[in-house]
């Protein structure tokens, strides 16, 4: 958030050497940064994950509850026991982000909510039969908080849940690809989203097919060019699937 | 000032002031006003299956201006405050450049206008924080912002009563408002959203007349015709959906997009004999 301070002249100089395919740290264009995952770091929580791509980093607590009518097993009205019909009930997984580690200003707040509320689209296909609560917290941030998050979070709920729910599939991922003048560049870190005048963020299950899909930022797209990202992320996505995997599987 | 309106012992002397209405003995109050909807959506399916927007300003005394737009049974209304005094913090104190007007955009459901969710709560929720993000991220591209450095615009959206593609008639409500304002634009945002129940083929054009379900995908795309570029666009799946069914879906919002335009456009002009008697449109 340090990134609104920047002059004019630098956010120039970054424009135009991302033109060239030049971007300020040397990679490509469609370069993510390194990446690390963790897992299994928090006791209490049912799996917690841990990824930092490059300054990034997130950390996520998955927590499922105890069914709540199996306490619920008393004495009604009638004099009969009340068994609740828990089978049908099913939860839609809620999410909570908290960017209180940088500050508490209305700008911080902003970044929460945006992520909460794509986290949540992204989980939305999503129903288990207790409730599940993601709790992300970020606790450094330079860039392409959304597909961090989304890393984070699909690894430790792909740990949490039973494989009966996840039916052999890996978890969506988040790409978020952003326009910037005619290059459209992948995980950019803080200069770079400052610079953008607009992203598509998709989100992609492991079959290459699209499960959340919005466009942020205050540009214009033509809808070629929608299209031409929507392709771009959806390729970056499968090549994070992949990667993921490779990561969670040396993990444990 | 009218000398035919008897004066009675229960008419409170301030009464006398709300009587303008009476003109030449005809009671103008008792007349439809000229601003009376169409037939709600609600009279049988004889309707055409396009359902015409209708328009309406200067609703909310105020503001700097302000805009109604009904589409079936979805109503919306939008009332737009600015340039007013920027917001300050820690940034714009520290010297960042304010070269170009802060958009702020307040997106709230009425406690009573949702159909199937019950009373809405007074604080803002996950969906309209999410909404009045997506109105903030499509309207700024039309915006010229840059023509009003050093202030804010604020844009309160209030939707009345929600019978689906509540967000695509935010938008072009807030679009009319932000024009009743007088605030330049680069072209007008009109939106539409199509829906497509899970497990179905084809997308259809949601219309307010409350018969989305819950459990359908839906694409909402926010266009600016003249320019031809999209301003912004929503999918929210109800099942995983292949790249180029959401890109298909894309192209069929842009015709509602655009008659929407039209629409708009010709109700603006229209409204422009009103304002200014010696204008003349060219």
């Amino acid at each position: 958030l340090l990134a609104q301070l920047l002059s004019e002249p630098e956010r120039q100089y970054i424009f135009d050497s991302v033109q060239d395919a030049v971007r300020i740290d040397g990679r490509q264009c469609l370069a993510y940064r390194q990446a690390a995952l963790r897992l299994d770091l928090l006791c209490y929580a049912t799996a917690s994950a841990q990824v930092s791509l490059g300054e990034t980093d997130v950390l996520v607590s998955v927590r499922e509850e105890d069914n709540p009518g199996a306490t619920a097993q008393q004495q009604g009205s009638t004099g009969s026991v009340a068994v609740q019909q828990q089978q049908a009930v099913s939860h839609p997984v809620s999410v909570w982000v908290d960017c209180s580690c940088l500050g508490s200003g209305p700008e911080q707040q902003q970044l929460a909510d945006e992520a909460q509320a794509h986290l949540s689209s992204l989980y939305r296909c999503l129903r288990t039969p207790t409730p599940v609560f993601v709790d992300i917290l970020l606790l450094g941030y330079d860039g392409n908080l959304l597909d961090a998050a989304s890393i984070a979070a699909s690894a430790a709920l792909m740990r949490a849940l039973p494989a009966s729910l996840l039916s052999a599939q890996a978890l969506p991922l988040f790409a978020t690809v952003h326009r910037i003048g005619s290059q459209q560049i992948v995980d950019a870190n803080q200069l770079e989203e400052s610079c953008s005048m607009a992203r598509v963020t998709v989100g992609v299950d492991s079959n290459g097919r699209l499960v959340a899909c919005q466009t942020c930022g205050e540009g214009s797209l033509q809808f070629e060019s929608m299209t031409e990202i929507i392709e771009t992320g959806v390729r970056k996505a499968m090549m994070l699937h992949d990667s993921v995997a490779k990561l969670v599987a040396r993990v444990l | 000032r009218n000398s035919q309106l008897p004066i009675s012992d229960h008419v409170m002397p301030l009464d006398r002031y709300r009587n303008t209405a009476l003109v030449d003995g005809i009671d103008v109050r008792a007349l439809p006003l000229a601003g009376d909807s169409p037939a709600p959506a609600s009279q049988g399916k004889q309707q055409q299956q396009q359902q015409q927007h209708w328009f309406q300003r200067r609703l909310v005394q105020d503001t700097v201006g302000s805009g109604y737009v009904e589409f079936g049974d979805t109503k919306v209304l939008c009332s737009v405050h600015g340039p007013i005094e920027p917001k300050r913090s820690v940034l714009t104190d520290a010297g960042a450049e304010q070269s170009r007007a802060q958009l702020q955009v307040y997106y709230k459901l009425a406690p009573f206008a949702s159909h199937q969710a019950g009373r809405v709560s007074y604080l803002p929720d996950e969906t309209e924080r999410r909404a009045a993000s997506f109105l903030q991220d499509t309207l700024a591209p039309s915006l010229r912002l840059d023509r009003l450095p050093k202030s804010r615009i604020e844009l309160h959206c209030l939707v009345l009563e929600d019978a689906g593609c509540c967000l695509a008639t935010a938008v072009n409500c807030a679009c009319l408002a932000l024009v009743d304002a007088g605030l330049e634009m680069y072209d007008l945002v009109t939106a539409a959203t199509v829906c497509r129940p899970v497990g179905a083929t084809d997308w259809q054009l949601e219309v307010g007349d409350g018969s989305n379900s819950c459990g359908s995908s839906s694409v909402t795309l926010a266009y600016m015709r003249s320019l031809r570029q999209v301003a912004g666009m929503l999918v929210e799946a109800a099942e995983p959906l292949q790249p180029r069914v959401v890109s298909a879906a894309c192209r069929i919002c842009e015709d509602p997009c655009k008659m929407t335009h039209s629409s708009l456009r010709q109700f603006l002009l229209d409204c422009l004999p009103a304002d200014d008697r010696t204008a003349k449109i060219a």
